[in-house]
């Protein structure tokens, strides 16, 4: 149940990819990203309604079991790189002791598969459920480390 | 330092009854009659190596004594449940063969991890996996047909899609792979899940404990961070995401060339193996490897 957020670096816009539980029984631990990224034209905006769609997101993913098969790429072939370039990234997790943890990522390669978190010393954690004045000052954080 | 003719039943009357007499004969066992320690778990053939065999390894508990079981390992998980309800916990920490011309000999060597931190650590679900991962990396590491070659290069990856992908589907473990960092398989038996990777070394013997070490120290961060990669073109592609957060345990699976099939039956390797098990909280499943010959030395 996660949420990576890309922030642009040159450009206004934020688009965030989700990430899906597996099929495996009883505790699935790996996430497959599918379908299309939300996208909101600019920070600004992610900011504006962003909390309530995090929310949103949470509550429709408790249920949601992906197949491997219904694995929708979210990049059209060889157009990763490109789109991910000049982006900070910011990784959303709902975790099983219901935690909500912000993860700064920094690229080792322009792809989805090739993220790394910059280390326990810059996550900040939250109990779930939580506020939007509580949601922000974490995000922030892990955005400037990000940056 | 013992005088054994085989060096199986050197190794499984050192684990079962210690240290054989000065001067023993080169096919000594044990005095008739005598029990083994409570650290043997697993009794090679029936405890009685000269009149039985066990080729497969496989044997659980019975209610008069120890039978060996047809079937399959399954009755090992069961066994391991025992042994967790006694208060005592195991490790499967290796489980070799030897190829001596068309003769391949296989052992299961059973080794107590006694401490206390073992013992919180390492959950029957843990055992269980291991049982079955055991087994079947022991098919896949004694049936091979796969020449590896020596030395470095592209080994690794062949590694993983010839030997460590078909051992850890079979167990019921979902394959990752898609290179040699982070994690190659999970089994979602777990919270966390049993994380598992493959490695595979072709290094002198005086060599490898220092570099399977190394690679358990590597693999105790693995879940420090969130861990994203590739998954294998052979189980699809496509990237995949693990969060951050505790393991249910963890396994590595170790292959090396079937030149050291006699060298990870060593009392060396193996005390050196239980160290590391109980320092990293993680448990070497170690394998020569059959067609995988290695650099001549």
């Amino acid at each position: 149940m996660s949420l990576m957020v890309f922030i642009g670096k040159k450009v206004p816009e934020v688009f965030v990819v989700r990430y899906f539980r597996g099929p495996e029984f009883p505790f699935s631990t790996i996430e497959h990203p599918s379908g299309s990224p939300a996208t909101f034209n600019t920070l600004g905006e992610f900011r504006s309604g962003g909390f309530g769609w995090v929310k949103e997101q949470m509550k429709i993913y408790e249920g949601i079991r992906l197949s491997h098969d219904a694995i929708v790429p979210v990049f059209p072939p060889k157009q990763a790189k490109k789109l991910l370039k000049d982006r900070d990234v910011v990784l959303i997790c709902l975790n099983d002791s219901r935690e909500l943890t912000f993860e700064p990522m920094r690229f080792v390669k322009y792809d989805l598969g090739g993220l790394v978190g910059l280390g326990k010393d810059y996550r900040q954690t939250l109990p779930w459920p939580t506020t939007s004045t509580e949601f922000w000052p974490c995000f922030d954080a892990a955005l400037r480390d990000a940056s | 330092m013992n005088t054994f003719a085989h060096p199986i039943l050197a190794l499984w009357v050192a684990l079962c009854f210690g240290s054989p007499p000065a001067g023993a004969s080169p096919n000594y066992l044990a005095p008739p009659g005598s029990a083994p320690s409570h650290s043997c778990i697993y009794l090679y053939a029936h405890a009685n190596p000269v009149n039985n065999t066990d080729p497969s390894g496989l044997a659980t508990e019975g209610a008069g004594g120890f039978t060996v079981v047809s079937g399959g390992i399954g009755g090992l998980a069961a066994h391991t449940a025992g042994a967790i309800s006694r208060g005592a916990t195991w490790a499967y920490v290796n489980s070799g063969h030897i190829v001596q011309g068309a003769q391949t000999t296989y052992y299961w060597a059973t080794l107590a991890l006694g401490t206390a931190g073992a013992v919180a650590t390492i959950t029957p679900e843990v055992l269980e996996v291991l049982s079955d991962l055991s087994d079947s990396y022991n098919r896949m590491a004694t049936k091979n047909t796969h020449a590896f070659p020596p030395g470095g290069g592209p080994r690794g990856k062949l590694m993983e899609e010839k030997v460590f992908r078909p051992s850890i589907q079979q167990a019921g473990g979902e394959y990752l792979g898609g290179g040699v960092k982070g994690i190659d398989g999970v089994f979602a038996r777990t919270p966390g899940g049993i994380l598992t990777q493959g490695k595979s070394h072709d290094v002198p013997d005086g060599r490898l404990l220092q570099t399977i070490r190394q690679d358990m120290q590597a693999f105790s961060t693995v879940e420090d961070g969130p861990l994203t990669g590739p998954r294998s073109q052979s189980v699809g592609g496509g990237p995949y995401l693990r969060p951050a957060g505790p393991a249910g345990g963890k396994i590595l699976m170790i292959a090396v060339p079937e030149s050291q099939a006699r060298y990870i039956l060593s009392p060396e390797f193996i005390q050196a193996m239980r160290t590391y098990a109980q320092e990293f909280r993680q448990i070497p499943l170690v394998r020569a490897i059959r067609n995988f010959t290695g650099l001549r030395r």
